[in-house]
């Protein structure tokens, strides 16, 4: 008995291309569904891709917010409120949502944007050489509230004003890394007894055309980008029975982080060693090995040298297992959601763990539904740095 | 790594260094001394009022001595971005102050950064410009990565987590690694999040701060643009920032970075290291008020502070200074100066309050671990710094001791706040190392 026995992962959130929840994710894999669209703000044959995983903005009525809450947020801000607000639907429907026990924990990603909007660039064209100019354009064009809705915490601020959390917080930055650290820390904070209660989330970045250089430079794999937020509930174990009705949402009440692991290494081989190590440290944590994951969902790393690490590394901790577990997470429907990525794949995992199915690759690329042989799934997050963290989620009875 | 379940064990934390870099000044205690005197960091910022811009004063980073930091950067800490630099000068000096070895090389360290994200500034966007089709509303991509794009380096340089990992990497402490995105709570909070981890045993070590280089063109722009910054106006630009003053009218912007190196004290005593203070108690707490302001009644704020005396275990009464959050916006000082005033109640007169970014500025998410830097030296010489331009309270901040020169006083634990928009507040509680 560990003290992260006595907390429960519940109450899934899942916003992505392929729909408002896990099932419609889980459906679209299996039916093998194309959950892309066209993208044309980004013209030319590069980035070699004419679609991307879009989702749609948000409207202030689907927030159930007032529309002045649009003006202080932008895309990314919007998909994190409306994934917590998918994940909290459940809870809020069996009692009271929010309060001081009530904390938040969320992974941010950064787009290094353009604040002046397009339009505005051929007035900074001109401009140019013209610092005085380029000034008053500046206190021209850049739009109103910019000051705040390009924080990096303000997707915190609006669902903290949305649900009435008041607990402890913490929100870590940019990259898929990000994603598994709220989870790990918003865990132990109920785990702990700081919180009685944690929102755990995170969110892609917003596809803009500058994603696509920003990734190219820090060694992009072509993989396609994607939007999306994923949400859940950390509650006391006790608490859960109360929170039953999420199962409708497609979650289980009951699952559980077992254990998790992290571990650096910046490039090379001392990448795949970390991986390695942040997994058997979190296989340990569960007192499991590596016979007894029945999932593995890998990161969706969208970067060769990323890749390649992440591959080797589970060829290495896999390699004397009695039976390989099924290695496949959400890319084909969902593309790489960067921080969000490894917690869709927990909520995926989660919806799994509640059936006893998992998803596995079947021929020809396409992805089959079977029984999952092990109650235990594997998630991992390889951040671009080298960051790695690794959780073990098992089904908890109740 | 091999974590630890965190047990709630509680192991004692404490301080073993400081580094810092503000303004001309590279160092906690020359800043110390510089504040100390009165004097302010806060001028003209010359290019901005070279251009027109309408707040162009701030605390930035003295071109000259961002060049030396920059040539200072070791070559294995590859490239660094402004707020990078920053961050490596201020930690390799609190590593190197603490005695630690030049590598740690063990599972039980860690790294704690907060920084803001960059956007990119108007010499980067003209180069953009051109590869626009304005009818079309369309990016060439392949035109502007043909025609070189952006730096190279530049996505990698600026990007919050690279000084994290690079820090993590240089000195041998990659057990834990965050990068805070708190707003201007973050530098607390990354310190709030370091001491945790130590005090439940999973780390021994951990490097924790904030750096921030927001002084551009872009981000006094935007802030300017929601009315956060103080119209400059012609004024003294040391005279403008004045937190818990009637006339109080925004925020003037800083840049910098600080560092603390925490250890468990078990740690530091068994390598026979100098303590310097300890970390008491943490409260980092989000809030559902609004984007600008907390509650006017300060009710939220002072739940946070209740929350690390509690943490401490610690009294109000226990409480001998107070490093304000301070920012001289009309909401903050509002909110706070109530908060105090509902935690101390009767005390409230009788605790010194210092507001260090009436000289320093807002340096947004290192703001925090800047002033636990300089809370730290409060305890050492037993001395609390003054608050600039203050001179007369409204009806809400009067009754406050705000601390106008430097005063000598018995200072045995400092409550030490940071408030983020939107809500996302922190408290630590700093002591003497006892």
């Amino acid at each position: 008995m560990t003290n992260l026995d006595a907390v429960r992962l519940t109450a899934p959130g899942l916003y992505t291309a392929a729909g408002v929840d896990p099932a419609s994710l889980w459906e679209a894999l299996v039916a093998g569904k194309d959950t892309g669209r066209p993208y044309e703000v980004a013209s030319g044959p590069w980035p070699g891709t004419d679609t991307v995983f879009l989702v749609d903005d948000p409207d202030a009525a689907t927030l159930g917010v007032h529309r002045r809450v649009l003006r202080t947020s932008e895309k990314q801000a919007r998909m994190a409120l409306y994934g917590a607000r998918l994940s909290l639907a459940g809870p809020a429907g069996s009692g009271p949502v929010g309060g001081e026990r009530w904390g938040l924990y969320l992974g941010l990603p950064t787009v290094d944007e353009e604040l002046l909007r397009f339009t505005a660039l051929d007035g900074l064209r001109a401009a140019a050489g013209s610092p005085d100019r380029v000034a008053a354009l500046y206190a021209r064009e850049v739009p109103p509230f910019s000051g705040l809705s390009h924080l990096n915490s303000t997707a915190a601020a609006h669902i903290s004003a949305a649900f009435g959390l008041t607990g402890a917080m913490a929100a870590y930055s940019p990259f898929s890394d990000a994603g598994l650290e709220a989870l790990i820390d918003g865990v132990l904070s109920v785990a702990e007894g700081e919180n009685e209660a944690a929102v755990v989330g995170a969110v892609s970045p917003k596809v803009h055309p500058l994603l696509f250089p920003q990734y190219e430079e820090l060694g992009w794999n072509g993989a396609t980008p994607g939007e999306g937020a994923a949400f859940l509930l950390a509650a006391r174990a006790e608490d859960v029975p109360v929170l039953q009705d999420a199962s409708e949402h497609g979650g289980t009440a009951a699952a559980r982080l077992a254990g998790y692991g992290r571990a650096f290494g910046a490039e090379g081989a001392d990448r795949t060693a970390a991986i390695a190590e942040a997994v058997h440290t979190a296989l340990e944590m569960a007192r499991t090995d590596a016979d007894g994951i029945g999932w593995v969902l890998p990161d969706a790393v969208w970067t060769t040298a990323g890749e390649q690490a992440q591959r080797a590394a589970l060829d290495q901790v896999f390699a004397g297992a009695a039976e390989r577990p099924a290695v496949i997470g959400t890319e084909p429907a969902t593309g790489v959601l960067g921080p969000a990525h490894p917690l869709a794949h927990v909520l995926l995992a989660l919806h799994g763990l509640a059936g006893g199915r998992r998803l596995a690759a079947a021929e020809g690329g396409a992805v089959r539904e079977e029984a999952l042989p092990v109650s235990r799934a594997l998630v991992l997050a390889c951040g671009a740095r080298g960051q790695v963290c690794a959780v073990v989620l098992e089904g908890a009875g109740r | 790594m091999n974590p630890h379940i965190p047990t709630g064990d509680g192991q004692e934390v404490v301080v073993t260094g400081i580094g810092l870099v503000a303004g001309r000044l590279t160092d906690p205690e020359s800043l110390f001394d510089h504040l100390a005197q009165g004097h302010t960091l806060i001028t003209e910022h010359p290019l901005h009022q070279e251009w027109g811009v309408p707040c162009a004063v701030s605390a930035h980073i003295d071109p000259g001595v961002r060049a030396a930091l920059e040539d200072a950067v070791p070559e294995e800490a590859g490239s660094l971005g402004p707020a990078g630099t920053l961050a490596w000068h201020a930690a390799a000096q609190a590593w190197e102050r603490s005695g630690l070895p030049r590598r740690l090389d063990t599972e039980r360290g860690g790294v704690f950064l907060a920084c803001n994200r960059m956007v990119m500034e108007p010499a980067e966007l003209a180069g953009l410009a051109g590869h626009v089709d304005f009818a079309a509303g369309a990016l060439d991509l392949d035109s502007y990565l043909d025609a070189g794009g952006p730096d190279a380096e530049r996505y990698e340089r600026i990007q919050p987590d690279t000084a994290t990992v690079r820090l993590a990497d240089y000195f041998g402490a990659a057990g834990v690694l965050e990068t805070h995105a708190d707003a201007c709570a973050a530098g607390g909070m990354a310190i709030g999040s370091a001491y945790r981890y130590i005090r439940s045993g999973v780390l021994d070590v951990a490097l924790a701060g904030g750096a921030e280089s927001l002084t551009t063109l872009t981000s006094v722009t935007a802030f300017y643009g929601v009315g956060a910054l103080a119209p400059a106006d012609g004024q003294d630009a040391g005279r403008i920032s004045r937190p818990f003053d009637k006339d109080r009218s925004g925020f003037v912007i800083g840049d910098g970075a600080a560092f603390l190196v925490l250890e468990s004290r078990a740690h530091a005593e068994a390598r026979g290291a100098r303590i310097l203070a300890r970390v008491a108690g943490y409260a980092g707490v989000t809030e559902a008020v609004k984007m600008t302001s907390s509650s006017r009644d300060g009710s939220d704020y002072a739940e946070c502070m209740r929350a690390a005396l509690t943490d401490a275990g610690l009294t109000p009464g226990d409480i001998d200074h107070v490093n304000a959050h301070g920012t001289s916006t009309e909401a903050n000082d509002t909110c706070e100066a109530a908060a105090l005033h509902l935690v101390f109640g009767e005390r409230t007169a009788g605790i010194p309050v210092t507001g260090n970014k009436s000289a320093m500025g807002h340096s947004l998410a290192n703001s925090g671990a800047a002033e636990a830097v300089l809370s730290v030296l409060s305890l050492q010489r037993q001395s609390v710094l003054p608050t600039l331009n203050f001179a007369e309270p409204d009806e809400v901040t009067r009754g406050l001791d705000i601390v106008t020169e430097q005063r000598s006083t018995p200072v045995t634990a400092v409550l030490s706040n940071s408030f983020g928009f939107g809500g996302q507040n922190c408290s630590l509680i700093l002591a003497q190392a006892g």
